[in-house]
């Protein structure tokens, strides 16, 4: 998984499936991201292949815990499959779902 | 975005293509007709962009998706008659058409598509021409609650959305699925929950529930709460089957206008739904059960209280109306009319109770009623090129996308079928043509390294066999690899490394049809690929079908559906077994075999503990009806349905009521059926083919075919019930669902794998040899793989020419050989009949008469070479006791005919040198044999007892070795490890490696070939594997020529 600070956001782009088996490291990782501070995420799927339920949950807790603290959480993915996950989901309704960042 | 090439957005614009593509006529008529609304090209138009609104909402495309709402609420509004479709009208839709159009051909810019104009133009238009009413109930906003006092769950939901819905047919649900708990936990990915729920319905609105999600911080919350507001055309049960997902999530909604709805139109204007006819009355009553908590308000669904329907219903609906020949409707009339003839002539031999007037009558009944189902079904079947149109148009556009050149040919569009199963078969079909294009051909430049044309053939086929019609997806593409998909098995966890090499090619293949199995090396955006297959394989055999793949690596694959022409009724054979009577569709059946009481002993034999049937010289499995079906479920019927039974032969039939052990009721039976004859049904059903036993056969008659009930329902053995001329019922047997339960595979293979598996798990390296005997008192062994066939002759074909054997045998001559001429054996007994084991040498066979045959056995491969010393013999083992010799076959002939085995021409080594062979083996015989013949064959060989002293020797500077031969297995180090090793080594990677071994089954060379290994060989072989060191020395040489890189080219090559 890469992590990059940018200027206004957390860059993360994980890699390969997030999954049940995936998910809980994946949560790990972002909650690391939020404790040192990081609020305005923003997580690139360009790299990511496979998503189930637990996964998708993790972007409900991420979306869950940045806005609590006044940040933000975008999406980004060119995937059409993704897209109309969020979109069926209304995830798309909380938070930003971007074709490109 | 990504590209185009991603399956639901390929699938939504080659759709919506469709749907627009004469759209502009058809607006233009609709003009023309003015207020006389067409109703049929209204409903034409409406589903193109229905579908279209449907489709955008799951793949995100805003814009299109809020032009065809408008679109569509203005066509339902003219369907309504609410809406008159003047020019102002019709130009502002063919407006909205052309930019809908002009966004699906730019998809990836259709976002920045600006549609507001279109919006406000067709709102205008709108306004314009209806009264206020309608544009209210337009405006009007309805919340949507769940029925048994769920509380709220949606808010301000469009009241005319809900209703244009119903008004198509639609019913409303609401679904409340916990994307961790009913779809995670069950398997699948929300990806394909979301495609499953796209197949069987559209989705107006939904929300994920955030609340029982906690933050970053704490665990991953085990319920993620999707709800979903979705119109769909299946009934609960149906979207439970389709969906996966427990009925009590699967919400059904009374329509808002029970409360609200008052422009005047009819009231529940839905119409029944279509669904295939099995299933119509079936699911009817039972829906209506199933929703207790809208029995108050039950005119919402016609479907359970059709009395409440208006006679004003409107009718149109393209999948519940017919287009029907009028010749046909004529048949159809002058049948009905023979039939009230038939009728009349019933009543009035009722009066006089005439029995040959009745006999007539019935006759005349029965043949009416033939016709009269034959030109019914007539009227619903449809020519298979409907669904075949849209294909060339599929297959040019995704092979453009995917840069690939193919080339479609489609034949048979004029086969029909039942009307649903051509509906239905559309979008399985259309996965697998686009699965041949996407996965089956290849680029235009890998089809031209393999030496094929650059352009790829697929072949569409459309023909009858055997009362069903078969359509087959042929292409000429790089096909499916068995091992690849073993791999991925294991990878995916669905088998053990252990099951999965025990698979035979065609189970593996089969594995595409595994539910979340995937072949596509990546699944990334285009994603679904195995989700796809199992669909597909589930769709086909919904519509009582099945579906079979063949494939060839490397020459493509071609992928066969089987449907029935109809699903209502089918021809069956009735049965009885334990006094119940059973029905099986006679496109299982192959045909019926009675074995006499005298040749039950002979003909049925055990093989472990199976029965099997000696058929025309192969071995048939059989399977017990009646211990199949005694299973405990059963007991409680049986009793009852005793009293049905018919006089039967009273020994054939089972007397044991209390079943309790459905083993006991078998072999008591089996016991008995040595003394009785036995009823024989020779089944098949895709690939399988085995014997059922029945008790006793009854007639063939037609029958329709009804579903289970539900406790039935999981019984893998139970196709459906039907009802007989008797007014009872019998049960249709699933010949499929037979095999799987009685763990049926197919012969040969099992055959294989026996050997295969014996021979893996002996701890020892073993060889599989033929035990005979000469003399009684004396007993011999051959190596199996050297043999090529075993013959039964009698004594008299053999002639005696120049003291030499020969048999006359297929128009030529075989020289024989008698073991007491050519070692020290005693004379065979004096037999009319004796058996030749032919063996195949040089490309020349041999027979060596052996009088009595005893056994195939593996032996370990420790032979005393010391005993039984002499030549043609390679030395002695012991077996069950008794000593055996081993035959040395290559021996025995070069001793008869010299002249067979041609002298090669010594192969040199590029120093010129004699070559240098090191060889690795374990076993002191075998090494020993390999030394000599190597040695003979003039080559230097030095011989190592296992891998890693062969490595050593590799390493030992002194020495120069031209190739490698090894066993494989080996103690320290085994031959794979060896080959491996040696090939990883730039040192070493050039020397040719053989392998050698007793049994070459399929998973070793597949083994082999991964480790490195050059070639394979059959330890005994003596000629072939002298061959094979030849051709690779040969060919290492011209490599070392011509620089490295590449692997070795010789006929043994693996």
């Amino acid at each position: 998984m890469l992590i990059e600070k940018l200027k206004d956001t957390c860059l993360v782009k994980p890699e390969g499936k997030i999954t049940a088996a995936t998910a809980d490291e994946f949560r790990g990782e972002l909650n690391k991201l939020v404790e040192a501070g990081s609020i305005d995420i923003t997580i690139d799927l360009a790299n990511v292949d496979m998503l189930d339920s637990k996964g998708l949950s993790v972007f409900v807790m991420c979306h869950q815990t940045v806005s609590a603290k006044g940040g933000s959480l975008t999406v980004v993915t060119e995937n059409a499959d993704f897209r109309g996950l969020f979109h069926v989901m209304r995830l798309d309704e909380h938070f930003a779902v971007l074709d490109k960042a | 975005m990504s590209g185009g090439n991603d399956e639901l957005l390929n699938a939504f614009i080659t759709e919506a293509s469709e749907g627009l593509a004469d759209i502009e006529n058809d607006f233009l008529k609709m003009e023309e007709n003015g207020d006389n609304v067409d109703l049929d090209l209204v409903n034409k138009i409406f589903r193109a962009i229905h579908s279209m609104k449907g489709s955008s909402g799951f793949l995100g495309l805003k814009s299109i998706g809020l032009l065809a709402h408008e679109m569509e609420t203005a066509l339902n509004l003219i369907r309504g008659g609410d809406l008159i479709p003047t020019p102002t009208v019709v130009e502002t839709l063919l407006k909205g058409a052309d930019a809908l159009s002009e966004m699906v051909r730019n998809i990836e810019d259709s976002e920045s598509y600006d549609v507001s104009g279109h919006l406000d133009a067709i709102k205008k238009a709108i306004a314009g021409e209806t009264s206020e009413e309608t544009q209210e109930s337009l405006n009007r906003d309805v919340d949507v609650e769940l029925p048994d006092g769920g509380g709220l769950v949606f808010m301000l939901i469009c009241e005319q959305e809900l209703v244009s819905r119903q008004r198509n047919g639609q019913s409303i649900y609401v679904l409340d699925v916990d994307m961790i708990g009913d779809v995670h936990d069950r398997g699948r990915t929300p990806l394909e929950f979301l495609k499953s729920l796209y197949q069987c319905g559209e989705l107006i609105d939904s929300y994920i529930s955030t609340a029982g999600v906690g933050g970053l911080d704490e665990d991953l919350p085990d319920k993620l709460s999707l709800m979903l507001l979705v119109a769909s055309k299946l009934d609960r049960e149906e979207l439970e089957a389709a969906l996966e997902i427990p009925q009590d999530c699967i919400h059904f909604i009374a329509s808002p206008e029970e409360t609200d709805w008052t422009t005047g139109t009819p009231k529940s204007p839905m119409t029944p739904v279509s669904t295939p006819v099995q299933t119509d009355e079936h699911a009817a009553p039972k829906t209506s059960s199933d929703i207790p908590a809208i029995t108050n308000e039950a005119s919402a669904r016609p479907e359970t209280s059709p009395t409440s329907t208006p006679p004003a219903i409107r009718p149109t609906q393209a999948s519940t109306s017919l287009r029907v020949n009028v010749g046909l409707l004529d048949t159809l009339m002058n049948l009905a009319g023979e039939l009230v003839l038939a009728r009349n002539q019933l009543v009035q031999i009722l009066d006089t109770s005439d029995r040959a007037n009745l006999e007539s009558a019935a006759a005349g009944i029965d043949q009416i009623t033939s016709e009269l189902q034959e030109a019914i079904m007539q009227t619903r079947m449809q020519p298979i090129g409907n669904v075949f149109s849209k294909f060339p148009r599929i297959v040019r556009d995704l092979s453009k996308s995917l840069g690939k050149e193919c080339e479609l040919t489609i034949e048979g569009k004029d086969v029909e079928l039942d009307k649903s199963i051509v509906e239905a078969i559309g979008d399985p079909l259309t996965h697998l043509v686009r699965n041949s294009v996407d996965h089956g051909v290849e680029t235009p430049t890998v089809r031209d390294a393999a030496g094929k044309p650059a352009v790829g053939n697929i072949i569409l086929r459309a023909f009858h066999q055997a009362g069903k019609v078969l359509i087959s997806i042929s292409d000429d593409g790089k096909g499916i690899d068995p091992s690849v998909l073993r791999r991925k098995a294991v990878d995916k966890e669905i088998y053990t490394s252990e099951q999965a090499r025990a698979l035979s090619d065609r189970d593996a293949v089969q594995l595409i049809f595994h539910p979340g199995f995937s072949t596509a090396e990546e699944v990334t955006d285009v994603s679904g690929r195995g989700v796809g297959m199992d669909v597909v394989k589930t769709n086909i055999e919904n519509l009582g079908g099945n579906v079979e793949v063949d494939t060839e690596i490397g020459r493509g694959t071609t992928v066969t559906v089987k449907l029935p022409l109809t699903l209502a009724i089918i021809p069956s054979l009735v049965v009885i077994c334990s006094g119940d009577r059973f029905a099986i569709p006679q496109v299982n059946i192959s045909e019926l075999v009675r074995v006499k009481r005298g040749e039950v002993a002979a003909r049925i034999q055990k093989v472990k503990n199976a029965e099997v049937l000696r058929l025309r010289g192969s071995l048939l499995p059989l399977v017990r009806l009646s211990s199949v079906l005694s299973m405990p479920t059963f007991a409680p019927e049986k009793p009852e349905s005793h009293t049905v039974e018919p006089p039967l032969d009273s020994s054939q039939c089972a007397p044991e009521n209390d079943a309790s052990s459905a083993k006991n009721i078998a072999d008591s039976q089996a016991e008995r059926d040595i003394h009785s004859a036995l009823n024989i049904i020779v089944v098949e059903a895709g690939h399988i083919r085995y014997g059922l036993i029945v008790d006793a056969l009854h007639d063939s008659e037609e029958i329709v075919v009804k579903p289970l009930g539900r406790h039935m329902k999981e019984s893998e053995c139970l196709a459906g019930a039907t009802i007989l001329g008797d007014g009872k019922v019998a049960l249709i047997l699933d010949i499929a669902g037979i095999a799987s339960h009685a763990n049926l595979m197919l012969v040969e293979d099992e055959e294989l794998e026996d050997l295969s598996d014996e021979a893996r798990k002996r701890s020892g390296d073993t060889q599989p040899v033929l035990l005979f005997t000469n003399d009684p008192h004396e007993q011999f062994a051959a190596p199996m793989p050297l043999i090529a066939r075993i013959e039964r002759i009698s004594t008299n074909q053999i002639d005696s020419v120049g003291g030499q054997e020969v048999l006359q045998y297929r128009g030529g001559s075989l020289s024989l050989l008698s073991l007491e001429d050519c070692i020290k054996a005693k004379p065979k007994p004096d037999k009319k009949q004796v058996y030749v084991v032919v063996f195949s040498l040089a490309g020349k066979e041999i027979g060596l008469v052996a009088p009595e045959l005893v056994d195939i056995r593996n032996v370990p491969t420790e032979i005393d070479t010391v005993t039984f010393k002499e030549p043609g013999v390679l030395g002695s083992v012991i077996v069950d006791d008794r000593a055996t010799r081993l035959i040395d076959i290559f021996g025995l002939a070069d001793a008869v005919h010299p002249d067979w085995f041609e002298k090669r021409a010594t192969t040199t080594t590029s120093t010129g040198g004699k070559p240098n062979i090191l060889l690795a083996e374990d076993s002191g015989f075998f090494r020993g044999q390999i030394m000599k013949f190597l040695e003979a064959g003039n080559y230097d060989v030095e011989g190592c007892e296992d891998g890693l002293i062969a490595w050593n020797a590799l390493q030992d500077p002194e020495k120069r070795f031209d190739m490698v031969i090894t066993d494989i297995e080996m103690p320290n180090m085994n031959g794979l490890e060896l080959a491996a090793k040696i090939k990883s080594d730039p040192m070493f990677a050039h020397l040719p490696v053989i392998a050698v071994t007793s049994l070459a089954g399929e998973e070793d060379i597949e083994r082999g070939k991964r480790a490195g290994v050059d070639a394979y060989h059959i330890k005994l072989d003596r000629e072939k594997l002298l061959v094979a060191v030849a051709d690779a020395l040969k060919e290492a040489k011209l490599k070392a020529g011509s620089a490295a890189g590449g692997s070795l080219m010789s006929s043994g090559r693996v």
